[in-house]
């Protein structure tokens, strides 16, 4: 019934028993038991998690088209994963929020590893604040407006309202609790519109999905009104930013005297630099440091490398300093074989050669275990 | 001519070439058809008369000028080419020069012209204010590594006058830098050439967390240096002179002054981790194997 010539090896018999599988599971697929044994193995997100958590939006484009291809959500897991997680076992309200960067090579898992970590918050109940991609809110200019509240700061409505649908569709699992949460005072976002003081602060978020030209100040008092409840203990936050360095790069965002913005200057930028500060406890930020928002297509002798510093630059440094930085590797054999097996199974490898060990060998070496390289090739292969 | 004459005496300074005294079969000139005539002979020969000749710095000419000049010095003391501390002590500054010859008309480049100066920075004795200010004036002059200052000067015409260039400007950056000025006390934090762990960010936040976690019931167990405070009533020296804050300040010192590496970016991790008290998985599973 099954094919006998590629499973010799025990642990892929067993599986074979107990899954009817090549590549080898985790215990779990629930990532909150899960392992230093795990590490090396598959294990699945439930697509109605990744639905709830809009996945569709966070996962690199390559990976989720393979999701919805294979109608299954299954991730390696990693080093790099147990990490964040044993980060976010060590949160507590008398601890200042804990700042963890994830940085490494193009294609090793940092994006991937940060939506992992997303669905292991909504397990345990966390409040997740996640932003898609800080460089989309710098580099991809959509309408922008000149902030009421504070003269010189540039709001970007559109960018303000997605955030918060995206926020909102995130936190169903916790919507309850959040309503039960009140804000502090009273805001006053226009001359007619308010939220009062001692009202729940999901209001907040319905204002600013319902008024874009608010958005941003909600934005921002929503921001406020999260660290003021982490703190307190009634919530544990995530904050979780894909692009993080983007909070220290370049805008292509003009001002009236046609020169290009700051990010401070971005109120949206602002608000989120202000959880990088000490005064909030009981939550963790976990960044990604992109090297997207160094690199110049069009300047051929610059050469950025993948570590923090270079990526934040010195101003970022010193304002998430101390952090820890988790590195993010490039396959190892296992874990490339354990993928190749997978990809096996799903019947995504299309040829014979491909499917055979002189195959994998072939694939390690075209890839050079880099885990996106490795994906494409198996996917034209 | 006799094949045994005194070549030096009959030549002895640098002169024109002249057919009748140099006894060499030398041909010189440019031939239509060179297969079928030799290039022009030496009498009468004009191209020989332009270019310049080394007939006065024969090697007979050498040795007789060594000998006329050695009694007049000494043997180069042996111990300051073994002992390289001795010569750097007693001969700090090392002058560099080169001289070019060329097969053409003219004896002259303007490459000779250029005077390179090194001179090792401990060698000064400044203090550290002084030392400071060098560093500042010279700019990148001064490799960290050796040690060395390196001025090359190649703005005068000549070579002497170059060298009297590169003088002048040791002594003026050795007057500069010991001189305190009125407005050096308006220096800041960012001015200085490395970033030092006391007075920076870090170091606040650091001394702020590890005061906030040690309020609470089981701060030691979360935090190694909250146990300081613990001690000695929140002291902020204590804090600081606590062993994973020392390590962490001499890794920071290291990360952020040298260039950037991803093992240095490991090692900063590694303390990072000591300091907040959350251990690396890979420890403890190390740890367990026997």
């Amino acid at each position: 019934m099954l094919a006998s010539r590629q499973t010799c090896s025990l642990s892929f018999r067993l599986a074979r028993l107990s899954f009817y599988r090549y590549y080898a599971k985790t215990s779990t697929d629930n990532p909150s038991n899960l392992t230093q044994d795990d590490i090396g193995k598959i294990y699945q997100i439930p697509l109605e998690a990744t639905k709830a958590l809009a996945f569709e939006k966070i996962l690199p484009s390559k990976f989720n088209k393979q999701v919805n291809t294979m109608d299954d959500c299954s991730i390696l897991c990693r080093q790099q994963f147990l990490e964040v997680i044993n980060c976010l076992n060590v949160v507590r309200p008398s601890l200042p929020s804990i700042r963890v960067v994830l940085w490494g090579k193009f294609g090793t898992g940092k994006t991937l590893t940060l939506a992992q970590t997303i669905h292991f918050a909504q397990t345990q109940n966390w409040v997740i604040f996640n932003v898609k991609d800080v460089m989309n809110w710098t580099r991809k200019v959509k309408d922008v407006q000149s902030s009421v509240y504070k003269p010189g700061r540039i709001d970007l409505p559109e960018y303000s309202v997605d955030f918060l649908q995206h926020f909102k569709q995130q936190n169903q699992h916790v919507w309850k609790t959040l309503s039960g949460l009140n804000t502090e005072r009273t805001y006053e976002w226009t001359k007619v519109e308010k939220t009062m003081q001692d009202r729940p602060i999901t209001e907040i978020v319905e204002m600013g999905i319902a008024s874009p030209l608010v958005a941003n100040d909600c934005v921002g008092a929503l921001c406020r009104e999260l660290r003021r409840h982490s703190t307190s203990g009634a919530i544990r936050l995530l904050v979780a930013l894909d692009g993080g360095n983007s909070l220290y790069g370049k805008t292509l965002i003009k001002k009236a005297d046609r020169s290009f913005a700051v990010p401070e200057e971005l109120s949206l930028i602002y608000q989120v630099k202000k959880f990088l500060k000490d005064d909030w406890t009981n939550g963790l930020v976990l960044m990604i440091a992109d090297k997207r928002e160094v690199v110049d297509a069009r300047d051929t002798l610059a050469v950025p490398i993948d570590t923090p510093i270079e990526l934040f630059t010195e101003q970022g440094f010193e304002d998430i300093d101390p952090f820890i930085p988790i590195e993010t590797k490039l396959y190892s054999e296992n874990e490339a074989r354990i993928i190749h097996e997978y990809y096996k199974e799903k019947n995504w490898l299309i040829t014979e050669e491909a499917r055979s060990d002189k195959g994998l060998r072939e694939l390690h070496y075209l890839a050079a275990y880099n885990p996106y390289y490795f994906e494409r090739l198996c996917a034209f292969n | 001519m006799s094949p045994n004459q005194d070549w030096p005496s009959v030549w002895p300074a640098a002169a024109t070439y002249r057919s009748s005294v140099v006894p060499l079969p030398i041909r010189m000139g440019s031939r239509k058809y060179p297969e079928k005539r030799a290039p022009f002979k030496r009498v009468g020969n004009l191209e020989l008369l332009k270019i310049p000749n080394f007939l006065h710095l024969t090697p007979e000419h050498i040795k007789r000028h060594c000998e006329a000049i050695k009694k007049f010095c000494t043997p180069f003391p042996k111990e300051l080419i073994s002992d390289t501390k001795l010569a750097e002590k007693l001969c700090p500054v090392t002058v560099t020069y080169s001289d070019y010859l060329h097969q053409g008309t003219s004896l002259r480049d303007p490459r000779a012209r250029t005077n390179t100066i090194e001179v090792k920075l401990h060698s000064f004795g400044f203090n550290e204010h002084d030392n400071d200010k060098l560093r500042h004036l010279v700019g990148n002059r001064y490799n960290e590594e050796t040690d060395t200052i390196t001025i090359v000067t190649d703005r005068c015409h000549t070579r002497k006058q170059n060298r009297d260039y590169a003088d002048f400007l040791l002594t003026a950056l050795y007057y500069e830098s010991k001189k305190l000025e009125p407005w050096e006390e308006q220096k800041l934090r960012d001015d200085n050439i490395k970033i030092e762990f006391a007075g920076s960010k870090v170091e606040k936040r650091i001394i702020k967390l590890v005061e906030k976690v040690a309020e609470s019931l089981d701060g030691e167990k979360i935090l190694p240096a909250a146990e300081a405070v613990k001690n000695n009533e929140g002291n902020e020296k204590a804090i600081l002179q606590h062993p994973t804050v020392k390590e962490f300040a001499e890794t920071w010192y290291n990360y952020r002054n040298q260039k950037e590496t991803p093992e240095l970016t490991r090692s900063y991790e590694e303390r990072v981790r000591a300091l907040l008290g959350i251990k690396r998985l890979d420890s403890n599973k190390e740890e367990k194997k026997p």
